[in-house]
């Protein structure tokens, strides 16, 4: 793996409605890794994922800096960082009607003419036959849909992807399909960013950084942060009481 | 065999071709330019009576029962040198068990300024099945005020799908009415694609009655209006017969300035055990399908156009 870094995120702190969400994030991601953060519901995972990609409305932090290749991302809209090979699939990516999955695919490969759009498919375990000429739309089930986002981002082969909770709701048999699939996007040259609030998606990282109210607490080996996540992050409701509510609800 | 074909009919494939629709002039089965017709083939198993008048044409179609045309039949319904007032009607007869696909172009050519009314009965015999794309190519340069109505009545088990398309060049002044009558077991979708454009007023009504036990409805509308646009949505369903089903589905979509939209479903139901339901909503593109196009690398406008031209497709 190589140790430079391909995204520095300095002192970030983002507010909205008057209200502080992301606290002073610092991360780095190194090229070629793939990078976890864990955190439970509300801890500022997709706000942070959202300032990263440059969404609609968070082209421009609070304070601090995005740097990707060098470059300062900070005011620059979704497009141009996609141009520049960072992209994002959104924790539920939007449906279209009268566009078909090959359409949709073809669009995402339009700046990488090696993209084979039936193999990506296929490595999501999505058969071309089958699934190329439907429609990107509500006959889709949840999982089908992250599927297609996922092999639009092999198609599009960017240099960093923010996936933000895309294994939730996902039909994936088991998670070393998912860990499988990440590991095959990371050594065809994609960077991935993972958010997640499940402590096993994390098994797969190179490295993962722990995400609570609205800062990055810890980032190391894997395992480390899956067992601080397990032993401080569930127990605590002082701060996220989306927790507690997990909680009582699990019980 | 080369055919001997009117340059209109030439012209007319021409025109199509350039929207996108796949033609060649051999696939035509009827060509007429307002009251003159310029084209006829005979189609083994169907009838068809043409009387040409002062404003148009009168059309009687009858396909015999039992009839399957296993390709697309194409008509052309003209006006390429004749404009000006005009009226079209026809019936379509569709015996019991037949099944068709009709493909009906209208196309109004270059400076051409019409007045023109399509008035269209389909009759669907016991477990027919017509599907009838109304496809128009309207010329930038024409003054156009059109009224398309269409009346299908469906026997037991029929099924009729209809598409109208209006989404090339411009609109002008268009108003469809659509008024449909299923019976048992019978389904009807009926289907709007319109763009409006600046000086464009365009008005869809969609009336499904469900009169026979278990009849099944569809309206679904997708109209774009840009700057300086009128549109105005009408969906009537009616659940007159026990367990009926009926959906009315309009979205109309703004993109620019000064533009004026309606957006009407009514809903009349005389059976305790018929579902009616409906969907309708106006305003911009949905922002997060932007961001998911534009987080692949499409501009704004870029992905507005793509989320378009998918709904008019």
């Amino acid at each position: 793996m190589k140790d430079n870094r391909l995204l520095e995120v300095k002192n970030l702190k983002y507010s909205a409605d008057g209200k502080e969400i992301i606290k002073g994030v610092n991360l780095d991601v190194k090229e070629g890794e793939i990078h976890v953060i864990l955190g439970p519901n509300g801890a500022g995972k997709s706000t942070l994922a959202n300032l990263i990609a440059g969404a609609v409305g968070y082209e421009e932090p609070t304070e601090g800096e995005i740097i990707f290749d060098g470059k300062l991302l900070n005011g620059k809209p979704i497009y141009e960082r996609a141009k520049l090979g960072l992209t994002i699939a959104f924790q539920e990516p939007a449906r279209f009607e009268g566009i078909t999955v090959e359409e949709y695919l073809k669009l995402s490969a339009r700046n990488n003419p090696d993209a084979n759009i039936e193999e990506c498919l296929r490595k999501v375990g999505l058969e071309p036959c089958e699934y190329l000429h439907r429609y990107v739309d509500e006959s889709l089930s949840g999982g089908e849909r992250k599927r297609i986002e996922l092999a639009s981002i092999m198609c599009m082969k960017p240099k960093l992807a923010v996936l933000d909770e895309i294994d939730s709701g996902i039909d994936f048999v088991s998670i070393d399909e998912i860990g499988n699939l990440f590991k095959t996007m990371r050594d065809e040259g994609t960077t991935l960013l993972v958010i997640t609030h499940r402590e096993n998606i994390a098994n797969i990282a190179d490295r993962a950084s722990l995400m609570c109210d609205g800062r990055i607490v810890e980032t190391g080996n894997p395992k480390e942060i899956i067992k601080k996540f397990e032993k401080e992050c569930l127990t605590c409701t002082v701060q996220n009481p989306e927790v507690l509510k997990e909680i009582n609800l699990n019980k | 065999m080369k055919l001997n074909l009117d340059n209109r009919v030439l012209q007319g494939v021409d025109f199509l071709q350039k929207v996108g629709v796949s033609i060649k002039p051999e696939d035509l089965a009827f060509f007429v330019d307002k009251n003159e017709v310029l084209h006829k083939k005979p189609i083994e198993g169907i009838k068809s009576e043409v009387i040409p008048t002062e404003f148009g044409i009168k059309m009687r179609t009858v396909i015999e029962p039992g009839v399957k045309i296993k390709y697309p039949v194409a008509l052309c319904f003209g006006n390429i040198q004749h404009g000006g007032e005009h009226i079209n009607e026809q019936e379509l007869i569709v015996g019991e068990g037949a099944d068709v696909k009709i493909y009906t172009f209208a196309i109004i050519g270059p400076g051409q300024s019409l007045h023109r009314k399509d008035l269209v009965t389909v009759r669907l015999g016991k477990n027919a099945k017509v599907e009838l794309y109304d496809i128009h190519y309207h010329d930038k340069s024409a003054d156009i005020d059109f009224y398309a109505e269409l009346n299908a009545y469906l026997d037991e088990g029929a099924y009729f799908y209809n598409l109208l398309k209006v989404t090339d060049q411009k609109s002008g002044k268009f108003k469809t009415k659509f008024y449909g009558e299923v019976g048992k077991n019978a389904s009807v979708i009926v289907e709007a694609k319109m763009k409006a454009t600046e000086g464009d007023d365009v008005v869809v009504e969609d009336i499904i009655k469900l009169v026979g036990e278990g009849a099944r409805g569809l309206s679904k509308s997708r109209i774009i209006a840009l700057d300086g646009a009128k549109a105005e949505f009408i969906g009537e369903a009616h659940g007159d017969a026990p367990n009926s089903r009926c959906h009315i589905d309009c979205a109309e979509v703004v993109k620019g300035e000064n533009i004026t939209l309606k957006n009407i479903p009514i809903l009349v139901s005389k059976n305790e055990t018929a579902k009616l339901t409906h969907e309708a909503s106006i305003g911009k593109i949905d922002k997060k399908q932007l961001e998911t196009l534009m987080a692949k690398g499409l501009t704004e406008d870029e992905a507005t156009e793509v989320v378009v031209q998918g709904m008019l497709r």
